[in-house]
C-alpha cells in the first residue's frame, strides 16, 4: 500500500514540470542526525532535542547560499515526504527556520519517533535528500498521577 | 424493506406521518423529593388545566401520559409546536408566583416522524428522535427538529434558533435541532448576552410570553388568551437590570424587528454556551442545583447566544443566494440537508449571500473524534449558575494532539447541508479602491479556546470591543500596490484574486503598515482574540458551521473535491461564515498579531493581543489549504518563526471600528 502510493507519488513528481520542483543540489557526504536523544531511549517529561549536521551549513530558512539549509523535526511521522512540496506545518512537522539547532520538547507519555528533514530556502527537500536516522523513545510518565493520562491520548 | 414499504401502502396501514410532542418535567425527582404530595397534585392540575386543554384545542391527541410527562400526537407540526409555546407559557404563569425550587417547568421536544400507531402507544424513530430532543431541551423551552422547522418556518411567527445537526443516540442520520423562541423579539432578547442572574429568567420568559401573546394574536386560533393573560400579569415588576456589558453579538438581525422594546430581558431560558447537551452519549441523572446564585462574571453564560433564525411571517428576501444546486439527495436524507449555494469561482458580490450554518454532522468515527463539549448537568433552575466548563471535562477525554491523525479519518458528508443562516447585518466597507473589502464587527464576549488540544486550554471568556475584520485574506492584487511602493519586500506571485501565500509575520506586518499608512486608517493584524471571536462567528462548535468537517466548506486537504497541493483556491471560494467572512479556516493559514504562547494560562481576557519582546515566534490561525481539517478548526492554533516564510502562510488584515462604532 505504501509503497503503491510512494511509487504513485514518484510517479507524480516525475511528470511534474521540472521548474516546479526544481530539487536544491546538496553534498552527497552530507550527513544530518540527531544528537540527543539516543535511539530507544525512555525520558522523563520535556527535554531538549539536539540536531547535528555535518558538511552542511544551518541557516534561517529563505537563505539561498549553496549548501545551506534549515532543520525540520519530524515527529511520529511516518509518510515519505514529498520532494516537490515544502516539508508540511503542523503538530507532527516542527519547523526551524530561524536556524535553530535545538528544541524544547513537551511529548506525551508513550512511544515516539523522531527524525530530522533538512530543508532548503523554500522549506523543500535537498537532492539527495538529507534526513536523519529515526530514533526511537519512550516518554515515561514523569508524575504517577500523569500515568491514567497515558492510556488516553494517542500520539 | 420491499414489504415494509408495500405495508406502509395498505389502507389499514398502522403507519402514519404524524407530528410527535414529547414532553416532560425537568427536575421531577428532586420536586417528589422535596414534597412528594403537592407536587403531584400541582402536576395533576397542570395536566388537567392546561395540558389537556391545550393538546385538544390544537387537535392533538395525548397517547399517553407517563410519570412526570406526556407523549403527544398531532396531525399538523404547526399544531404541534403552538400547543408547545402555549404549554410553556402558560407554566411561565403557574411558575411565576413561586419559588424557583418549586418551578414546574416542561422540557419539549417534537419530531415529524413516521410512526406506528397502537391502540395504546405510539412506535418508532419518530417518537424516539422526539423523545431525544426533548432530552436535550433546557427546562422550559421547545426543542425541534429540522423536519418540525421545515414545515412551520414560514407559518409561525416565531424565532428559531439554529443549535446545529445533532447524533442522536441509537438514530441512524443526524437530526438538526432548532429551539423554538416565541417570537423574534424573544431572539433579539436571546442574542442580548446580558442574562446574570437565575432569577432573570422569569422575567425573561414571561416578557417573551408578553411578546409573545402579542404576536400571538395575530396569529389568529389560539385560545390561550386566559392563560397567557395570567402570564402577564404573573410577570415580575421589575425588568432585568441592563448590564453595561459590551454590545451583543447581533450577527443575525436581518428581519428580526429593532429591538424597540423598552425590557431588555433576556430571553434565554438556555444558558446559551452549551447548546448540545445531546452531544453526551445521554444527559445524565440530573443534578440537583437548587440554589440560584449569580453567575460569576467569568461563567460562560455571559457568552453570546449562538445565532438564531428568525422568521417572519411574511419572509423578507434577503440578497438570494446564487442559485441552490439541487443537490442529490438521496431520499434517505433528513428532508434538511437539500442543497447549499453553489459557490462561486468569482467573489461574492458585496451583499454577502446567506452564510450556510450546515453543522451537518457525520457519525463520529471513533470516540476521540467525538465532539468535545462534556455533558451538561441540566438544572433544575434556569439559568444556574454552571461551572466553566474547564472543570466538567473529565480530564482523561481530553486528546492531546494527535499527530498520527490520517487527513481523511473523517467520513465527509458528501452532499452538504443547506444554508439556513439570513445574511449577515454586516456592513461591508473599502477604505480605498485597492483596500481589502472590510466587514465591520460588533463587539461582544465569548469562549475563546477549547478543551481539545494543551495549546488551547484554558477556554475562557474574552470580551471583544467592535473592530473590523477583512473580508477575506489578503490577495495578491492587494499586496501588490504595497510591493510596488517598495514598502512591501514581498512580492506577489500569481492570479491576482488568490490569497497572497508564501509571506511571513514581518511581510504581513509591512503590508498592514503600509495599509495604515495610505489609508490613514487603523489597520493592524487582528489579536488572536479577535480572529477567533471573528472566526467562530457566535458559535461554539468545533468548526463555525458544526462540530464536523462538511465537504465544500473551506479550502483543505480533504475538505473538498479540488486539491491542488501547490496553491490556494481563490479566495472566497468557499461559503462564508454568520459574520459575512470568508475563508476563516483553510486557504492560507493567517497571522495575527500575537507572539506565540504555549497556551491561555494567563491570556488577556479583554481581546488584546499578546506580546513579548524580541518575539521570535508568532501565532498563525485556521490552517491552510495544505492541511487536514483538524486544523481548520476555529480554535486551533499553530506557531511560526516571525521571520520566515512558508507557501502556505497568509494575512488578512483587521481595522480598529471606526470612532463611535
Amino acid at each position: 500500500m505504501k509503497s503503491i502510493s510512494r511509487r504513485l507519488f514518484l510517479g507524480l513528481a516525475a511528470s511534474w514540470p521540472a521548474a516546479a520542483y526544481a530539487q536544491t543540489p546538496a553534498p552527497t557526504d552530507a550527513y544530518l542526525y540527531i544528537i540527543w536523544p539516543n535511539d530507544g531511549q525512555r525520558i522523563k517529561g520535556p527535554f531538549w532535542c539536539r540536531f547535528g549536521l555535518r558538511n552542511m551549513g544551518v541557516s534561517r530558512a529563505g537563505d539561498t547560499t549553496p549548501n545551506v539549509g534549515h532543520h525540520h523535526l519530524l515527529i511520529d511521522v511516518d509518510e515519505p515526504l514529498n520532494p516537490a512540496d515544502p516539508i508540511p506545518t503542523g503538530r507532527n512537522y516542527v519547523h526551524f527556520g530561524a536556524g535553530q539547532t535545538e528544541a524544547r520538547l513537551d511529548l506525551p507519555p508513550g512511544p515516539h519517533t523522531l527524525q530530522l528533514a533538512l530543508g532548503d530556502a523554500e522549506h523543500k527537500l535537498f537532492n539527495p535528500p538529507i534526513m536523519s536516522k529515526k530514533v526511537h523513545i519512550v516518554v515515561v510518565p514523569s508524575a504517577p498521577q500523569t500515568s491514567g493520562r497515558a492510556a488516553g491520548p494517542k500520539l | 424493506m420491499r414489504s415494509g414499504e408495500t405495508s406502509s401502502h395498505m389502507l389499514d396501514s398502522p403507519r402514519r406521518l404524524a407530528a410527535i410532542l414529547c414532553a416532560d418535567i425537568a427536575g421531577y425527582s428532586r420536586l417528589m423529593g422535596a414534597d412528594e404530595e403537592r407536587t403531584h397534585a400541582r402536576i395533576k392540575r397542570h395536566r388537567r388545566e392546561i395540558i389537556e386543554p391545550t393538546v385538544a384545542e390544537h387537535h392533538g391527541q395525548i397517547i399517553k401520559n407517563t410519570g412526570d410527562g406526556f407523549l403527544a400526537m398531532f396531525a399538523s407540526p404547526v399544531e404541534a409546536v403552538r400547543c408547545a409555546i402555549v404549554i410553556q407559557q402558560s407554566m411561565i404563569g403557574r411558575n411565576a408566583a413561586l419559588p424557583k425550587q418549586q418551578w414546574v417547568q416542561y422540557r419539549i421536544g417534537i419530531n415529524l416522524g413516521d410512526v406506528l400507531v397502537d391502540p395504546e402507544d405510539i412506535y418508532g424513530d419518530g417518537v424516539n428522535i422526539a423523545a431525544r430532543l426533548e432530552r436535550m431541551a433546557q427546562p422550559g423551552s421547545v426543542y425541534i427538529s429540522g423536519g418540525v422547522y421545515e414545515q412551520i418556518k414560514n407559518k409561525l411567527v416565531c424565532a428559531y434558533q439554529s443549535l446545529g445537526d445533532e447524533k442522536l443516540r441509537n438514530i441512524t442520520d443526524p437530526v438538526r435541532v432548532y429551539r423554538v423562541l416565541p417570537d423574534p423579539e424573544a431572539l433579539e432578547t436571546a442574542k442580548r448576552n446580558k442574562h446574570r442572574g437565575a432569577g432573570l429568567l422569569v422575567a425573561a420568559l414571561v416578557t417573551a410570553g408578553a411578546a409573545g401573546l402579542f404576536a400571538w394574536k395575530f396569529l389568529g386560533p389560539t385560545n390561550f388568551g386566559a392563560v397567557s393573560v395570567q402570564a402577564e400579569l404573573n410577570s415580575p415588576p421589575t425588568p432585568p437590570t441592563a448590564p453595561p456589558m459590551s454590545k451583543p453579538v447581533d450577527t443575525l438581525a436581518a428581519t428580526a424587528p429593532p429591538p424597540s422594546k423598552p425590557v431588555d430581558a433576556p430571553a434565554a431560558s438556555a444558558p446559551p454556551m452549551k447548546p448540545i447537551p445531546a452531544l453526551a452519549p445521554d444527559p445524565a441523572p440530573e443534578p440537583i442545583q437548587p440554589s440560584a446564585s449569580p453567575l460569576p462574571p467569568t461563567s460562560f453564560a455571559e457568552l453570546p447566544a449562538i445565532p438564531a433564525i428568525v422568521r417572519e411571517a411574511p419572509i423578507p428576501v434577503p440578497a438570494p443566494p446564487a442559485a441552490p444546486e439541487p443537490a442529490p439527495v438521496p431520499s434517505a436524507q433528513p428532508p434538511e440537508i437539500a442543497a447549499m449555494p453553489k459557490t462561486a469561482p468569482e467573489r461574492p458580490p458585496v451583499p454577502s449571500s446567506p452564510p450556510p450554518a450546515p453543522a451537518a454532522s457525520s457519525p463520529p468515527p471513533a470516540v476521540k473524534e467525538a465532539a468535545p463539549t462534556p455533558p451538561q448537568p441540566v438544572a433544575p433552575a434556569p439559568a444556574v449558575a454552571q461551572q466553566p466548563a474547564v472543570a466538567q471535562q473529565p480530564a482523561a477525554d481530553t486528546p492531546v494532539a494527535a499527530p498520527q491523525t490520517s487527513p481523511n479519518r473523517v467520513a465527509m458528508l458528501p452532499v452538504p447541508p443547506k444554508p439556513d443562516r439570513p445574511a449577515p447585518t454586516a456592513a461591508v466597507f473599502q477604505d480605498c479602491p485597492h483596500c481589502p473589502e472590510m466587514v465591520s464587527i460588533q463587539g461582544g464576549t465569548f469562549v475563546m479556546g477549547s478543551a481539545n488540544d494543551p495549546s488551547e486550554k484554558p477556554p475562557h471568556p474574552v470580551t471583544i470591543q467592535p473592530f473590523a475584520m477583512a473580508r477575506f485574506p489578503v490577495t495578491n492584487g492587494e499586496w501588490q500596490p504595497c510591493f510596488a511602493a517598495k514598502a512591501c519586500s514581498y512580492e506577489p506571485d500569481g492570479d491576482p484574486d488568490l490569497p497572497v501565500h508564501d509571506v511571513s509575520w514581518l511581510d504581513a506586518q509591512q503590508f498592514v503598515s503600509w495599509l495604515a499608512k495610505t489609508t490613514q486608517k487603523d489597520y493592524r493584524l487582528p489579536t488572536e482574540a479577535e480572529w477567533e471571536y471573528a472566526a467562530r462567528a457566535g458559535t461554539t462548535t468545533k468548526y463555525w458551521w458544526g462540530n464536523q468537517p462538511v465537504l465544500e466548506m473551506a479550502n483543505c486537504k480533504g475538505c473538498a473535491r479540488v486539491y491542488d497541493p501547490q496553491q490556494p483556491t481563490k479566495v472566497g471560494s468557499y461559503p462564508p461564515n454568520a459574520f459575512g467572512l470568508y475563508d476563516m479556516g483553510g486557504g492560507v493559514a493567517q497571522f495575527v498579531a500575537d507572539c506565540w504562547f504555549k497556551d491561555y494560562q494567563g491570556a488577556p481576557r479583554d481581546g488584546s493581543s499578546r506580546n513579548l519582546p524580541n518575539c521570535r515566534e508568532h501565532v498563525i490561525r485556521g490552517g491552510s489549504w495544505k492541511h487536514d481539517p483538524s486544523y481548520v478548526s476555529v480554535s486551533n492554533r499553530e506557531k511560526y518563526d516571525t521571520g520566515v516564510r512558508y507557501l502556505a502562510h497568509g494575512v488578512r488584515v483587521a481595522r480598529s471600528a471606526k470612532s463611535g462604532g
